[in-house]
């Protein structure tokens, strides 16, 4: 009320109606004019009279459509001979890596029927290496939730599977590229009738750590480190 | 001629500024990619950066600034910008905390749809259009403070699309919040600096009606905007 009330009283002369529905309707169309040959194709690829084409607005959707460049997964080396004849340099033998390092020890142990759920937190192209055995059979799914879900499966615990063995095993060792940023990592579940202990090693460029056990966020105990795989042994003719 | 008309350019030439040259660096809602990956890679309280990011919001969202210039528009004393400003605030707060708290969802795109409404109303309220075409005054105060919420409910629901953590989440969204509202008031002692220079020139009432005339285009443009991309989305 303030505020029109004030301006009633300094404004010259009070607009009349139709120079009030003028403007609104004025506004309406130019807002729709620019919509119509910037904002929509710029924005949704929406492009009725063309406009969007000749100015290379479009180009923009499009490059939002492709996805970011990341570092090409994969190592490919490369020889390079020196040419003076010295050491050659080997190209592409690394994938470089966020700086978010970090290693861990978990050791758990599942009743029967029990299953359970750990994963790292990583960015697309990070690397984990990682090792687990278990004092029995368990069933294994190795798998992902990116955290930008396809299209249509947005706010679902939409997931990817990299692996799943529902035979089970004992054990598991490799090393694991991240194919979406998001987190990845395993679900084991115990279907046999006696308890099975789990003994998980891992060393990554994840920043952190969640894990899943009846469908609870559990805490989890680092590993006693003399529990871990032993530093590995030094040969007997290098100390000679 | 020429003197009087100056600031009014100036402030014609500062509205399209935000309307259209800042849409290509910064987006209305969407905490950017960079951010957005802190915010989720984030665990427990972080407050320094989530008042950044509050701040660096609203300074940014050219949407709640097209609102707050019609807001303002016509209120010459601090007094009632604070009072009005205090009004808009109690909303937003409230919906931003209860949204996120209670994980109260709200289609993004209609949410904003409506924001860009409020600047329509706003700019037509300011043109005296409630008084004059429709024979009545809605109450001023009441509007500013319902359109605080649905901006609260914008922000909550872009808040929420990322998968924030429950550890420290309510330090989070209070830093988040008290962000905004230093962004706002860092945003709105701008444009009350100019507004008020602009009016010691004559110009000022001339233009008045132009420039409202201009913020209900940008108005309008956001809901076309919105509700375009509300269709897209189906």
């Amino acid at each position: 009320m303030i505020a029109t009330a004030q301006a009633a009283d300094v404004r010259l002369e009070p607009p009349s109606v139709r120079k009030i529905l003028t403007a609104t309707g004025g506004a309406l169309i130019v807002a729709g004019v620019i919509l119509t040959l910037f904002v929509l194709p710029a924005e949704y690829g929406i492009d009725p009279i063309g406009t969007g084409k000749k100015l290379g607005l479009t180009e923009l959707v499009r490059a939002a459509d492709k996805p970011a460049p990341v570092a090409d997964a994969s190592i490919s080396p490369v020889l390079v001979p020196s040419p003076k004849g010295d050491a050659p340099t080997v190209q592409n033998t690394f994938l470089a890596q966020p700086a978010r390092f970090h290693t861990d020890s978990r050791e758990l142990t599942l009743g029967p029927g029990e299953g359970l759920e750990i994963k790292y937190n990583m960015k697309k192209g990070a690397g984990l290496i990682y090792s687990w055995k278990a004092s029995g059979t368990l069933s294994v799914e190795f798998h992902g939730e990116p955290d930008v879900k396809p299209a249509g499966r947005e706010g679902t615990d939409y997931y990817e599977s990299y692996l799943l063995d529902p035979a089970g095993k004992d054990q598991g060792n490799g090393t694991f590229l991240a194919p979406s940023q998001g987190i990845h990592g395993w679900f084991w579940e115990n279907k046999g009738s006696a308890p099975v202990t789990l003994k998980l090693v891992t060393a990554g460029f994840y920043d952190w750590i969640v894990s899943n056990i009846k469908n609870k966020q559990a805490a989890l105990k680092p590993m006693d480190p003399f529990d871990a795989p032993s530093h590995p042994a030094i040969p007997d003719q290098v100390m000679k | 001629m020429r003197n009087s008309l100056r600031p009014a350019v100036m402030a014609i030439a500062l509205l399209a500024v935000l309307l259209f040259v800042v849409p290509a660096g910064v987006s209305a809602h969407n905490v950017s990619k960079r951010d957005a990956a802190f915010v989720e890679s984030n665990q427990g309280a972080a407050i320094g950066p989530f008042l950044y990011l509050g701040a660096k919001h609203m300074v940014t969202g050219y949407d709640h600034l097209l609102f707050l210039v019609g807001v303002i528009f016509f209120l010459y004393k601090l007094k009632d910008v604070v009072q009005y400003v205090s009004l808009f605030t109690i909303g937003h707060s409230t919906t931003l905390l209860l949204g996120v708290l209670y994980g109260l969802h709200a289609n993004a795109y209609i949410v904003d749809a409506i924001i860009g409404f409020s600047v329509v109303y706003k700019a037509f309220d300011n043109m005296d259009g409630f008084k004059r075409v429709f024979g009545f005054q809605p109450n001023t105060k009441i509007a500013v403070l319902i359109f605080g919420l649905f901006h609260g409910f914008g922000l909550a629901t872009k808040l929420q699309e990322f998968a924030l953590a429950p550890k420290g989440l309510v330090a989070n969204i209070v830093s988040f919040n008290v962000g905004v509202e230093v962004g706002q008031g860092l945003a709105l002692s701008a444009v009350f600096l100019v507004l008020m220079y602009w009016r010691t020139r004559p110009g000022f009432l001339r233009h008045a009606f132009a420039t409202n005339t201009l913020l209900m285009v940008g108005g309008f443009l956001l809901v076309g905007y919105q509700l375009t991309g509300y269709v897209v989305a189906q």
